[in-house]
């Protein structure tokens, strides 16, 4: 009956109980602690010095739960083994088509820490042709039940772009159609350009959600969300929200580094007052640590990781939820998605018809992985790249956070190097065990205990 | 919706199927037996009409049938899962019984206590299976706590009114003082309780979408599908094989958007939050602590009717809450939360 802890066990010391979460199920119990040394014994795990209690019914009945809810496991290998085989499988599902498409990389905004390259240049008609042809023969091939396309850019709504928007869009809805598939469609928008009018065409063709940047309140977000000529806009910005919020769900990113940290919930109290927070099924808000993704940042100010967890974690002791709007997460979730970069089918889609994988390439024509010909995708080898990485590699392997995370981000991840803080990892290895903590004692902690 | 027993029973016939009959505790004709009898048991203590009921255990067999799906091999683990999941859902409405005597007095009490009365006589009339069912358990499993379970239903059904089996924790006095604190908000787990297929796989995961499983047929595991799509949109079925007495996070949407049997329900089960808070799922507060608000003690009955929510085998309509995306780069397919 040798049982093992699993891996994906966090134990945390809490007088003389025990805290014992699982990230692989998402328990999260507490118990005496001399009870689980009992349970250790019981189980046969190595750091006890016999052979158990067996006879006892109390400890007996511990182990038992404690292995009904996966803290306990036959074969360590083989638990870690079915999560990593739980994202393969996901990873190789085969029945989506998921798509970026930058119509150009052009944009209306200079914002310091963008890491893109803008190039005036728009999506031409002929490789419009291209990713229709593209997407018609993938359909075709009747193993896709859906297709989703989020447009980026640059700024996909100048005008020119739009219009390619416009005419991509109609094309691949009706090869949908033709080949019912359901098809959805977001985009990623700085929103400037965003008024009722184009709002409304958006929705006609099946764009649900418009993420809007909004780097804090007026005076913050001027700061960083300028126009090429310096000027704010911020009022803009949130005009065109409020006109268009009842034809498109809005979800709102915060850019944070450490000039606007301190202003997250002076942002939610704005959107508060615009009435936005009131329908958590119509807006999101979310935070977003500015990073140092490539040479063209120049952001400064970034946060290292720990400290943006670590402002979350404080965020939520200040109560950033409680007024039921979620902004940070309060409970670890299993990581179900699959990141574009290691998606079986799924490409980002540049100007010219250039592929990429990972959306931080995009522009950078020495990172592709190929090209869309006239016949479909010619990729190259820098494919392997992506279809090589394995979030069960590395250090990853042993990381109780695994299935929170599996590996976070595949470019930061694949960046990191052994030692080194890797930027991938998700916030709950920062965070986790303090956070628990404060579930299982949940009074309010003063200001300043995490200064 | 507080078919579990029901279900619950579905799931461990199935995984029973999968083990040689040698070895099986108990054989098809006393598992159809034991589900008639259990039919019987909604009929006598809850508010369900008796027409509603009529006629469930025929679909015993196709559903043990659909159920255990293309992977005929079961070990003894999941065996031993499923019937723990049937013990405990068999378990919960006399535990509640018992600890609503807390709150109770006058006509509530002694309708409490003849409700027990009768929830004993039936037990121990038609559902002598148990008994052989954890003679074979603390057999074939070294850490099944049968002393235990045997105490918890030797306490919940005593006739002894004053007898309480809960401490005023609502800690089963049994049981090992272990509390959860937090559990997945709806677990969908799979037929075997290491099958990574669907444990921890939650609404909240899958917000936004609609969560499909299909746990036994090629073991494909959980996925969120659709997640960008607007709400309204989003409203599609997703069938459960069973649930407990209190569905928190369960809404019926649209009944007749699909028929009962049309999509394979492979092996999902409900995995109530078992925090010390909440063996009652759904309280009201009372002048001397909680009573089950869908429970009727006068009527002795469960009002499993009157909570409105369908009671279909095989059938649970979920709406999953709306995505809020937080994502740097898209999904590829489904799943909202966490920087990829």
């Amino acid at each position: 009956m040798r049982l093992y802890p699993s891996s994906y066990t966090v134990e945390i010391p809490d007088g003389d109980e025990l805290l014992l979460f699982n990230t692989r199920t998402l328990y999260f119990g507490r118990l005496d602690a001399d009870l689980y040394r009992k349970v250790l014994s019981l189980t046969g795990a190595p750091d006890n010095g016999n052979a158990g209690d067996v006879g006892n019914e109390t400890v007996r009945h511990a182990a038992f739960l404690l292995r009904q809810k996966g803290f306990f496991v036959d074969d360590p290998s083989l638990e870690r083994e079915r999560v990593a085989g739980r994202f393969e499988r996901q990873r190789h599902s085969r029945t989506h088509l998921g798509l970026t498409i930058a119509p150009t990389l052009d944009c209306n905004f200079a914002c310091p820490y963008c890491y893109e390259c803008p190039e005036a240049h728009t999506m031409s008609s002929d490789t419009v042709e291209r990713i229709e042809g593209h997407v018609a023969g993938e359909l075709a091939s009747g193993r896709f039940s859906s297709m989703h396309v989020t447009w980026y850019g640059g700024e996909p709504l100048l005008p020119e772009s739009f219009d390619v928007v416009v005419s991509l869009s109609e094309r691949l809805l009706s090869s949908c159609r033709r080949h019912d598939v359901s098809y959805s469609a977001n985009i990623i928008t700085n929103g400037y350009l965003l008024d009722r009018a184009t709002a409304r065409r958006l929705a006609d063709l099946r764009v649900a959600l418009a993420q809007v940047t909004l780097d804090g309140p007026p005076e913050l977000h001027d700061r960083t969300r300028t126009l090429k000529n310096g000027s704010g806009t911020f009022s803009r910005i949130m005009s065109n929200i409020r006109s268009a919020r009842d034809l498109l769900r809005f979800s709102i990113r915060m850019n944070v580094n450490a000039g606007n940290a301190d202003a997250v919930l002076a942002l939610k109290q704005v959107l508060r007052e615009e009435g936005m927070l009131s329908d958590p099924s119509r807006t999101a808000f979310y935070l977003s640590p500015v990073r140092s993704y490539t040479s063209s940042c120049q952001g400064g100010e970034c946060l290292s990781n720990s400290s943006f967890y670590r402002l979350q974690l404080e965020l939520l002791v200040r109560g950033i939820n409680e007024d039921g709007f979620q902004v940070v997460e309060e409970y670890p979730v299993l990581k179900e998605s699959v990141c574009t970069a290691i998606g079986s089918d799924s490409f980002v889609i540049g100007p010219s018809g250039e592929l990429y994988k990972c959306w931080l390439d995009l522009g950078r024509k020495e990172r592709s992985v190929g090209v869309l010909g006239a016949d479909g995708p010619e990729l190259n080898r820098r494919m392997e790249r992506w279809t090589d990485f394995s979030p069960s590699a590395k250090d990853c392997r042993d990381c109780p956070m695994l299935p929170l995370c599996m590996g976070g981000c595949p470019e930061l991840n694949l960046r990191s190097s052994s030692g080194d803080e890797n930027q991938a990892c998700c916030s709950w290895k920062y965070f986790l065990r303090e956070h628990l903590l404060h579930l299982a004692h949940p009074q309010p902690l003063k200001d300043g205990d995490f200064s | 919706m507080a078919n579990a027993m029901l279900l619950n029973w579905i799931n461990f016939s199935a995984a029973l199927s999968g083990l040689p009959k040698k070895e099986s505790p108990l054989d098809a004709p006393a598992l159809k037996k034991t589900f008639g009898n259990l039919v019987g048991w909604y009929e006598e203590f809850t508010d369900l009409p008796r027409k509603e009921l009529k006629g469930i255990s025929r679909h015993f067999a196709p559903l043990v049938e659909q159920v255990g799906g293309k992977k005929k091999q079961r070990d003894m683990h999941a065996v031993v899962y499923c019937a723990v999941e049937f013990l405990q859902s068999y378990l919960e409405p006399l535990e509640i019984v018992n600890m609503s005597r807390f709150a109770s007095s006058g006509k509530e009490r002694k309708g409490l206590v003849a409700m027990t009365a009768a929830m004993a006589g039936f037990h121990a009339e038609k559902m002598k299976t148990l008994m052989t069912l954890l003679d074979w358990l603390e057999k074939h499993d070294p850490l099944f706590p049968g002393a235990t379970i045997r105490n918890k239903f030797a306490c919940c059904l005593s006739d002894v009114s004053a007898k309480y089996c809960f401490d005023n924790l609502r800690q089963c006095i049994f049981e090992p003082a272990i509390s959860w604190i937090r559990t997945p908000s709806v677990v969908l787990s799979g037929l075997e309780g290491d099958d990574d297929c669907c444990l921890g796989s939650t609404l909240s995961s899958c917000s936004g979408g609609t969560l499909s499983c299909d746990c036994v047929a090629g073991n494909t595991g959980c996925d969120c599908k659709a997640p960008n799509q607007l709400c309204g949109q989003n409203d599609k079925l997703t069938e459960v094989m069973a649930a407990g007495f209190g569905d928190m996070y369960c809404t019926a949407l649209n009944p007749l958007a699909s028929t009962a049997g049309e999509h394979t329900p492979s092996c999902l089960v409900f995995d109530r939050d078992r925090s010390r808070t909440n063996v009652l799922d759904a309280v009201r507060s009372g002048a001397n602590g909680v009573l089950c608000s869908s429970l009727d003690p006068i009527a002795g009955r469960f009002l499993i009717n009157g909570s409105k929510m369908p009671f279909d085998l095989g059938r649970l309509v979920m709406k999953t809450r709306d995505c809020q995306q937080t994502g740097f780069c898209p999904p590829k397919s489904g799943g909202c939360g966490g920087l990829c």
